[in-house]
């Protein structure tokens, strides 16, 4: 009897099953109860009226919005382009030692990585600005506040093109050979056979690792914190940014524990839309 | 001719590419072994006399040391504490047959969505009541947001890919149930396993988030350390900089390349 109790389904899922509520659901229940109460005591959904008219709120939400589509966008086609190149036109071996390049950007600690950009962007010593100066053109202050956004959305797409490669890579190898054979003895142009057979066959892998890289992409934070903290003049201020400043370094924890409800909220939500809209089609 | 032009092509585009990829990483490299003055030289120096009196500052001179350890013993607890609790619902997820498996599984997954800054704020507050901030604990808990449910998933594909006949012949045997898991399956799929500790491992190195705000001195990992050194009265020394970030980034591209094939896996949560 004691036996078998131990190798039941139950007891061997509850001890996982347990601390996942703890670390997730729990501490979500508990910043949602924080958001609604100030210094003096509760005050409903006050945080959540107080936000509409922070203009600091509407400002990062725009942020955020900027940065996720254009970076996302340049990443998926940028990527794509790439795993459809490594994959049509290199040896095997050459196959190879592209994957593991890949990984480099990706896997390597980010905080480290911000180091290198930063130095990089160093208006007076950077490597960028001296090539510019090769090529005669203006020295550009690449984290001040007019090139600040473009600037981080430069280091999201180099982080995370190589990701969207691989995975569509992988895509690649596995699709069965015998319609693209088909297809080249039909006559078909290599275009058509993207148009019409490459594309469709990966549609569902290319719309889950859009779906990881939005989900991410509303996460991104060491690049941004290391590089600018939201900077300068909130001009890279996104939701999330906003978020840990308000509690981390103004100590206002019970409204950055609505803004952050908020983003999770947003998340949530378009998280479902996006996998809905997966089912319908 | 046109043999030619294309290959041509194909080794720029590829050169394109690497280059792309590897430069600021090369970057870091560079200057982490240069004289201060020559970290600054402009135009960049080609030839430059290499030193390793940056890494030995780093190392000797800033409490590296016991920063890096911090962030190695907080990883492990981390790796240790997901596995022995990840790997056991793994196996149940994988071969039982459960009413609710797909909320479960769903469950699971749907951490991956989870907002680091939400359980942060509530992670704050709680480990400062329970007189925890600036402990290992606060952190090796914390990390069980994201390892937690990678280590499932992971190990779940693991148990998913080896066939059931074994574990059935050791129960047909006269083996308990447990006996099976412990002296069959386990050791089976000993290989994934490390691959998925190694996995955690890099994601638990990586973290910065919880590990600012969470720790102060005593639990200071690596990678807030690095980020230390971007104070303004210490913003250019670059060699210094390098130095340090070379010292995270190696470590970790030699574990992410040993287990390069699931990287990817670990990152989209086999949903590739």
């Amino acid at each position: 009897m004691k036996k078998n109790f131990l190798t039941s389904p139950i007891f061997l899922l509850l001890p996982a099953l347990f601390t996942v509520f703890l670390v997730t659901i729990w501490p979500t229940i508990y910043t949602f109860y924080l958001s609604l109460f100030d210094q003096n005591g509760f005050i409903g959904l006050k945080y959540y009226m107080d936000m509409t008219t922070d203009p600091l709120f509407w400002r990062s939400l725009q942020n955020s919005l900027i940065f996720i589509s254009i970076s996302v966008t340049t990443e998926f086609l940028l990527g794509f382009s790439i795993a459809m190149f490594v994959y049509k036109a290199l040896t095997n071996k050459m196959k190879a030692i592209m994957k593991s390049i890949f990984i480099f950007p990706i896997a390597a600690t980010p905080i480290a990585l911000a180091t290198g950009w930063r130095i990089m962007y160093h208006p007076v010593f950077g490597i960028i600005n001296y090539f510019l100066g090769l090529l005669h053109l203006p020295a550009q202050a690449w984290l001040g506040s007019s090139l600040a956004m473009p600037s981080i959305i430069i280091i999201d797409i180099w982080q995370w093109t190589f990701f969207i490669s691989l995975v569509l890579l992988a895509g690649l190898e596995k699709l069965p050979k015998e319609p693209f054979e088909a297809a080249q003895i039909d006559g078909a142009t290599e275009r058509e056979i993207i148009r019409y057979l490459t594309l469709p066959l990966l549609k569902n892998l290319m719309i889950t690792v859009l779906l990881i890289r939005i989900i991410d992409a509303f996460k991104t934070f060491e690049i941004i914190y290391a590089t600018t903290e939201g900077g300068p003049g909130f001009t890279t201020l996104t939701l999330n940014i906003y978020a840990f400043l308000t509690a981390f370094r103004y100590y206002h924890l019970n409204y950055a524990a609505a803004i952050s409800i908020f983003l999770l909220f947003i998340l949530t939500l378009l998280v479902f839309v996006l996998i809905k809209q997966m089912k319908v089609e | 001719m046109k043999f030619i032009a294309k290959t041509l092509i194909i080794s720029i585009l590829s050169f394109v590419i690497i280059l792309f990829a590897l430069f600021p990483i090369f970057w870091l490299l560079r200057l982490s072994f240069m004289y201060p003055a020559d970290a600054l030289a402009l135009p960049p120096k080609i030839f430059f006399i290499p030193t390793l009196s940056n890494y030995h500052y780093i190392i000797y001179n800033c409490n590296f040391i016991k920063f890096f350890l911090n962030s190695i013993l907080i990883s492990i607890g981390s790796v240790t504490l997901s596995l022995f609790l990840g790997t056991p619902a793994a196996y149940a997820l994988s071969r039982f047959n459960l009413r609710r498996k797909n909320d479960i599984q769903f469950y699971f997954l749907s951490a991956r969505m989870g907002l680091p800054v939400v359980a942060l704020i509530a992670f704050f507050i709680q480990f400062h009541a329970l007189n925890l901030l600036d402990t290992y604990i606060a952190l090796i808990i914390a990390h069980q947001t994201f390892n937690l449910p990678l280590v499932i998933w992971i190990t779940k594909s693991f148990i998913d890919a080896m066939p059931t006949d074994i574990e059935e012949a050791s129960l047909l045997d006269g083996c308990s149930k447990l006996g099976s898991l412990l002296r069959i399956t386990l050791p089976v799929i000993a290989p994934g396993l490390i691959t998925t500790a190694i996995l955690a491992f890099i994601f638990s190195f990586n973290d910065f988030i919880f590990a600012a705000i969470l720790t102060s001195y005593n639990a200071r990992t690596a990678t807030v350390f690095i980020y230390g050194f971007f104070s303004p009265e210490r913003g250019l020394e670059w060699n210094y900089i390098s130095a340090g970030a070379m010292l995270l980034i190696i470590p970790i591209l030699i574990f992410s390349l040993l287990v390069q094939k699931y990287l990817i896996r670990g990152l989209t949560f086999g949903m590739v």
